[in-house]
């Protein structure tokens, strides 16, 4: 028996792209509007919905509701979102100032070093994150790397109390996406032809104005795919907060999660599903514009 | 500026690059160049012009030697802090600079008020008759174009010294022959010393005051083009600058001021140009156009016709003198009915006094 | 060809800065320290985890003896074993068309098979836990499989495009020329080429499953732990040294893995030589 691929362009076309489409199309685009409707259902107290349409859920996102029914305006939602967007921002910035310069470097080294940088670069980045964040409790903890030989020397008689905090989140944040920063960077630096540095330090350019008047504009488009990609991700992040965090500072994931979990309100976790999403748009767009305007910069 | 200090001297400079074994780029090279004058490097490829320059900009340092400008020492000035500047090859134009910005970039750099820039930019695109350019992108430029710019970006500052990296090769035939009338106007119009970089012999001769001939890290000979061409001092110079017969010879006696060489009883007198004992072995070089054909029965060399090409302006005729000697001999086209020896024929040769340049090695 | 004065060369000081270098060493410590300092521990003897004693792998031996975590790895093992080859099969597919010629949905297409990588993992997760909850869908291995294939497709699918947008187009009109069929070109032509972008996108696939965590968290079911959460239930229990051993195995794990596509990679580009 001869086996035959269908003649028809377009029968081939759908034969070979439905297993991939359809299991993202039902398994992923399909839940997600779900959850959109949900966020505009009454909540069933067992979890999951019940049937019926109420603003209840977006409605809880600002206010607070009194015995008698009036909204007060309550911020301790927004206090949530408003700090997984601050330790996000936060994260990238340390991410892109802790980053270039190890872009910068490595772009310098010769072909056989860079490839090992690069190489130790990536590997992070495809390793298990909570054991990575875990990592850091050995580091900050009580007890940890950094405050036994401090106790040990008597500079301080009690735990820097490092963990659990905003601080302990951002180095989990930092350290858990920074790969994603300095790749795209370093795609867009090896771009850049280097003679036009030698150009610019041969017209009194110094080695700053070097970097800050050619090296930064020439790989923008690196800069911003790697602060967008970190911010993103950071904003998503349930793993530093939940871990280095100790759950005690939430950040808006954890926020979604316990809505599936514990408060079993589900409505609500889906309006706040659809922020992030939001939020995660709002940035790729920017992303794309900000791509389009700088690729007369690409050769 | 003290005319009697040279703008750029390079003494003794040597220049490995590290590898196994180390790279040999230039080998105890020393040149002087002077002020005002547009100087020429020349020479094959990876001879070393271009590290030359690099070292001279200060992207490279000199493993041994010294480079002084006007008389100081450059050692340990990172290019930004050199009075010189260089135009690339690549032109290397900022593409997220306009062109007025690209120009303005050294002077910006220099600290200067944006005013001051403006005019300097505007002096700059009139000098390369671009004036409606400044707005542009430096990639809606067309080759040429972005040629001039890159010139004047590197003029803009005011460099003491100008050098130039092979900036003509990108362009084709026409545009490079316009470029070099202009790079040569501008050089009179600024005054400043230019060194540029070629391997285009052609490009050397027409441009260059003096021009330095370089092969495999070494100054071969460095002098006028004219010079260069009716007195080469060794066989790389004669060959590489334009075609040439050698002809071996033995010195067979010696006066003041010149030896006579004979090459089977051919006697040739040439001006001692270097030093021989009577009875070396040494190299003639004689130009394809020095000769004019004679009767054969005068003239000082005789020979059969072995080869003719009619090349347009000339005919290259190879005349065969003896068994182991072909001459090349150009003979001009002066009008269609001009009578040339065919192939076959046996023809005389006559050589002008001082036609024939001895040669060192 | 000519050189050009402004090509880089590795022994100027162009755009050196001095501190770079220390800058660079000190971001290697802060990257792998934690890790070191993770292993380190793992094979200390003492049962407080960041006290040293002396050296010991009594740790992983209790680790791997306990019945829970030989599960949890097996549990692991199968979903990512699973999930790898249909996501790898199905994103094979997917490249396969989406390589060839222009089609009006390609972008669309595109788009949804890297929707994976834009939709932050919380978001998948809760948003397959809802629906699976709406169709009754239990609980269990095959929830977290079906969920680990939506999003291994696009971390396979992407070294497979890369090694077919390198591929010569010319040696399967060859093929046809020689009396092939479309399925023989394929079979003997295209897929022998292809297998390296193949295989590297199955280690892909395979490495983000195995530590997948968030959304293996969502959709798991009672009994259904894989190696990821278990370790998270230890975390959340406190520093203990079997967590340090069994981490520092799946870091392992992952490491051998990355540096296996990491090579085969980089032998793809060496026997690019199109063009
Ligand atoms: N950065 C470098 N590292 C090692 N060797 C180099 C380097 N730059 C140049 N060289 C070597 O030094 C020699 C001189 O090179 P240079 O670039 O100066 O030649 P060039 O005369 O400019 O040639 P071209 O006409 O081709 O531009 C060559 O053999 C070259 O291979
Ligand atoms: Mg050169």
């Amino acid at each position: 028996m001869e086996i035959k691929l269908p003649a028809n362009p377009i029968t081939r076309r759908w034969l070979g792209l439905s297993p991939a489409l359809i299991t993202i199309f039902i398994f992923m685009v399909l839940p997600i509007a779900l959850l959109g409707v949900y966020s505009f259902k009454p909540a069933d107290s067992y979890g999951g919905v019940e049937a019926g349409f109420s603003l209840d859920a977006w409605i809880q996102l600002f206010f607070d509701r009194d015995l008698d029914d009036t909204l007060i305006f309550d911020s301790i939602y927004l206090q949530i979102i408003w700090r997984s967007v601050m330790l996000a921002a936060i994260g990238t910035t340390l991410s892109f100032l802790v980053g270039f310069p190890v872009a910068w470097y490595i772009v310098q080294q010769p072909p056989e070093r860079r490839d090992i940088l690069l190489l130790l670069v990536t590997i992070p980045f495809w390793t298990n994150l909570l054991i990575r964040a875990y990592s850091w409790i050995l580091i900050l903890g009580k007890n940890g790397m950094i405050e036994q030989p401090l106790l040990a020397m008597g500079l301080i008689d009690d735990s820097l109390e490092m963990m659990y905090g905003n601080m302990a989140i951002g180095v989990g944040l930092v350290y858990s996406y920074i790969p994603l920063m300095i790749l795209p960077i370093y795609a867009s630096l090896e771009k850049i032809d280097f003679g036009l540095v030698e150009a610019a330090h041969d017209l009194y350019a110094d080695r700053w104005a070097v970097i800050q008047r050619i090296v930064m504009p020439l790989c923008l488009p690196g800069i911003i795919a790697g602060c967008i990609l970190v911010f993103v991700l950071s904003l998503g992040d349930f793993i530093s907060p939940s871990i280095l965090g100790g759950g005690k500072k939430m950040m808006l994931s954890n926020l979604i999660q316990f809505q599936f979990s514990s408060a079993r309100n589900w409505p609500f976790g889906g309006a706040l599903t659809m922020l992030l999403l939001m939020l995660v748009a709002f940035g790729s767009y920017f992303y794309i514009k900000a791509s389009r305007k700088s690729a007369y910069l690409e050769k | 500026m003290n005319k009697s200090i040279p703008a750029i001297s390079v003494n003794s400079v040597v220049k490995h690059y590290a590898s196994n074994p180390p790279i040999v780029a230039l080998n105890n090279v020393t040149i002087e160049i002077q002020d005002n004058e547009f100087f020429t490097l020349l020479g094959p490829s990876g001879c070393g012009k271009t590290t030359l320059l690099r070292l001279i900009a200060g992207f490279e340092q000199p493993t041994e030697g010294a480079i002084l400008l006007y008389g100081d020492h450059l050692e340990g000035l990172d290019p930004n802090d050199r009075p010189v500047n260089t135009v690339f090859q690549s032109y290397s134009l900022f593409p997220h600079m306009t062109i007025a910005e690209n120009i303005g970039f050294g002077l910006k750099m220099k600290g200067q008020s944006s005013d001051q820039i403006a005019l300097v930019v505007r002096d700059m695109l009139a000098l390369v008759k671009m004036e409606t350019f400044g707005n542009r992108m430096p990639n809606q430029l067309s080759g040429g174009q972005q040629q001039r710019i890159a010139l004047v970006r590197a003029l803009a500052p005011k460099p003491k010294v100008l050098l130039l990296d092979e900036p003509l090769s990108a362009l084709d035939l026409k545009l490079r022959q316009a470029m070099r009338l202009e790079l040569k106007r501008l050089q009179k119009e600024t005054g400043i010393t230019f060194v540029f970089v070629t391997h285009d012999q052609e490009e050397a001769m027409c441009m260059s005051d003096r021009v330095a001939v370089m092969s495999q890290g070494e100054l071969q000979q460095l002098d006028s083009p004219q010079m260069i061409y009716e007195r080469p001092r060794n066989r790389f110079v004669a060959n590489f600058i334009g075609d040439v017969n050698l002809i071996d010879t033995k010195v067979s006696s010696e006066n003041q001021n010149s030896y006579v060489c004979s090459h089977n009883n051919i006697e040739f007198s040439v001006n001692k140009t270097s030093q021989h004992q009577v009875g070396d072995q040494v190299t003639l070089a004689i130009r394809p156009e020095k000769f004019s054909l004679v009767s054969s029965a005068e003239g000082l060399l005789k020979g059969t016709v072995v080869d003719s090409t009619y090349m347009g302006t000339d005919t290259y005729l190879t005349v065969k003198i003896d068994d182991s000697t072909e001459l090349e001999v150009r003979c001009q086209n002066i009008d269609l009915d001009q009578q040339l020896p065919t192939i076959g024929e046996t023809v005389g040769l006559s050589v002008p006094n001082g036609a024939a340049t001895l040669l060192e090695d | 060809m000519a050189s050009n004065i402004g090509r880089s060369s590795s022994n100027t000081n162009k755009g050196r800065i001095p501190w770079l270098k220390w800058w660079a060493c000190i971001f290697f410590v802060y990257l792998y320290g934690p890790i070191a300092v993770l292993i380190a521990f793992s094979f200390n003897d003492n049962r407080i985890a960041q006290v040293w004693t002396e050296f010991s792998t009594k740790w992983y031996v209790k680790a791997f003896s306990n019945e829970a975590i030989q599960n949890a790895i097996i549990n692991s093992l199968i979903v990512a074993a699973v999930a790898t080859v249909c996501a790898t099969l199905f994103a094979t597919m997917a490249a396969l068309i989406l390589s060839k010629g222009m089609f009006k949905g390609q972008t669309l297409c595109l788009g949804i098979i890297s929707l994976p990588l834009l939709v932050p993992e919380i978001a998948t997760a809760v948003a397959t836990l809802s629906f699976f909850a709406a169709i009754n869908f239990p609980l269990g291995l095959t929830s977290i499989i079906v969920a680990h294939i939506v999003f291994c497709i696009p971390f396979a699918f992407m070294p497979i495009r890369a090694r077919l947008a390198g591929m010569d187009e010319t040696l399967q009109e060859a093929g046809r020329d020689l009396y092939a069929n479309d399925i023989k070109v394929l079979w003997h032509i295209v897929l022998p080429q292809l297998k390296p972008g193949i295989f590297a996108g199955g280690i892909l696939a395979f490495i983000i499953s195995i530590d997948d965590f968030i959304i293996s968290l969502m959709v798991a079911g009672a009994g259904a732990t894989t190696l990821p959460l278990y370790i998270y239930g230890m975390i959340r229990l406190g520093v203990s040294p079997e967590i340090n051993a069994v981490s520092t195995v799946l870091f392992l794990v992952s490491l051998t893995l990355v540096a296996t596509y990491w090579f085969i990679s980089k032998k793809n580009e060496g026997s690019n030589y199109v063009h």
